[in-house]
């Protein structure tokens, strides 16, 4: 299948699928450029990104599979966290998370944080190696509890847009708000060769620690 | 539609059988699907994550005063038209003897093991397809290190099997027995035959973790299995123990 935008040839090309590690076509449509997950599992393109990017973060065999991940992680006792529904719900992705926040629990976050500034993410200091914070439920305390349960050095990870995008300015504001709290903060975009940089980005926040 | 993440140049994929690293290029700058990804990385690092392209940031650094300081070593490739137009670029090549410098007076001299260039100057370090080459390595880093100020990053571009290596290949060593390995030898901008000492495998991220560094490999060309030996190397000074 071969569709044409302008002048320009639109190829499909093939993707092998980090999740059910089967192979694919993939082409973007001509009208929108809409880059798509992978056709056959369901996996969305921003839990492809948030999945090779926390893999190429913390591997140390280089296999981007998600369930080889999966067993490398158990084994060396990596700690992965999450807070929101859509991620760690998703069968996709949940294999990878130790400790996911969800339901309830996440209305009572919201609860907490219009009644009381002091969200507390129930888990001890330096407790996680990554965590995973859907962007609509970071407010700064949010924030500030990731900051206490991650190690120094460990990943904040937030995809910033879903199908619809982001606005931009909201993408930019929370990395401010990470880099005043200390964070190293820098974006995943795949979206970016294809002309739109907000598709299925992801806000990557390396925490603070001592200074050696 | 794709876009050079580079020149923002609308660009249709290669078709050419085989294609991989270097067959897909950019019609308009000639950039290979390499330095397009490692163009991804950058932008991650030193836009607010709504640029297209390296040239969008550049405009506006320019537009605005910002003061980005980068070095990049290399004599040619597709980075140095746009980063040029900063007064905070330095374009520096490690010259040996032999080699063909006519056309290169303004680049500056620059020894990855020996930069000389004070500490805490540079925003950023590129190299592409350079580590694979230098002799001693760890030396590079620790000078990359000293330049960086803090929160600077060092992106580097290289070849990756994937699945990745876990250990690191050294495969031509000097003053040693191993010198008797043939080594693989590649053509520099420069006229020079180089041998390739090493083939990365995943220990490079752990050894710059050690150093301090906030390191990860970055494969931009994941939804395209073509593109999955394209591999980026961002680590950030970050100086965290």
């Amino acid at each position: 299948m071969t569709t044409s935008s302008n002048d320009v040839t639109l190829v499909p090309w093939k993707t092998v699928c980090e999740f059910c590690v089967k192979e694919s076509e993939l082409a973007p449509s001509g009208d929108t450029g809409r880059l798509p997950g992978c056709p056959l599992c369901g996996a969305t393109l921003q839990d492809r990104t948030l999945v090779v990017t926390l893999i190429a973060a913390f591997s140390e065999s280089g296999d981007l599979r998600a369930a080889k991940f999966a067993d490398e992680k158990h084994t060396r006792g990596l700690k992965f966290g999450s807070i929101g529904v859509a991620f760690s719900q998703a069968k996709y992705t949940s294999a990878l998370v130790d400790y996911p926040f969800r339901g309830d629990l996440r209305d009572l976050f919201w609860r907490q944080h219009k009644s009381a500034p002091s969200l507390r993410i129930p888990l001890m200091d330096n407790l996680l190696d990554a965590l995973i914070v859907e962007a609509s439920l970071a407010p700064d305390a949010v924030l500030e509890e990731a900051r206490r349960v991650l190690r120094p050095g460990g990943v904040l990870a937030m995809p910033v847009c879903d199908d619809n995008g982001m606005p931009d300015a909201a993408r930019v504001l929370q990395a401010h708000r990470l880099q005043t709290t200390g964070f190293f903060t820098h974006f995943v975009q795949p979206g970016v060769a294809f002309g739109q940089a907000g598709r299925g980005a992801l806000l990557m926040a390396i925490a603070p620690g001592t200074a050696s | 539609m794709m876009h050079c993440t580079i020149c923002a140049s609308p660009k249709a994929e290669s078709t050419k059988p085989g294609g991989k690293r270097e067959d897909i290029f950019c019609y308009n700058c000639s950039a290979r699907r390499r330095d397009q990804d490692q163009a991804q990385v950058i932008l991650g690092l030193i836009s607010d994550g709504t640029a297209a392209s390296l040239n969008a940031v550049v405009d506006s650094a320019l537009r605005t005063g910002r003061d980005l300081r980068i070095l990049e070593v290399a004599l040619s490739g597709p980075f140095i038209a746009v980063f040029e137009k900063l007064p905070g670029y330095i374009q520096g090549y490690r010259w040996l003897e032999g080699s063909n410098k006519s056309q290169q007076q303004a680049v500056q001299y620059c020894d990855l093991e020996k930069i000389p260039f004070a500490d805490n100057s540079f925003d950023l370090v590129l190299t592409s397809e350079v580590l694979p080459f230098v002799e001693q390595e760890n030396l590079a880093h620790q000078e990359i290190w000293r330049v960086l100020k803090p929160g600077g990053a060092h992106v580097a571009s290289f070849p990756m099997d994937w699945p990745a290596p876990a250990a690191t290949e050294e495969f031509y060593m000097q003053d040693s027995e191993a010198e008797t390995l043939s080594p693989r030898l590649f053509k520099t901008p420069d006229g020079l035959s180089l041998p390739l000492r090493r083939k990365y495998g995943m220990d490079l991220v752990a050894r710059l973790k050690n150093d301090g560094y906030f390191a990860t490999l970055r494969r931009e060309s994941f939804l395209d299995r073509e593109g999955r030996r394209n591999v980026t190397l961002m680590a950030v000074k970050a100086g965290w123990t």
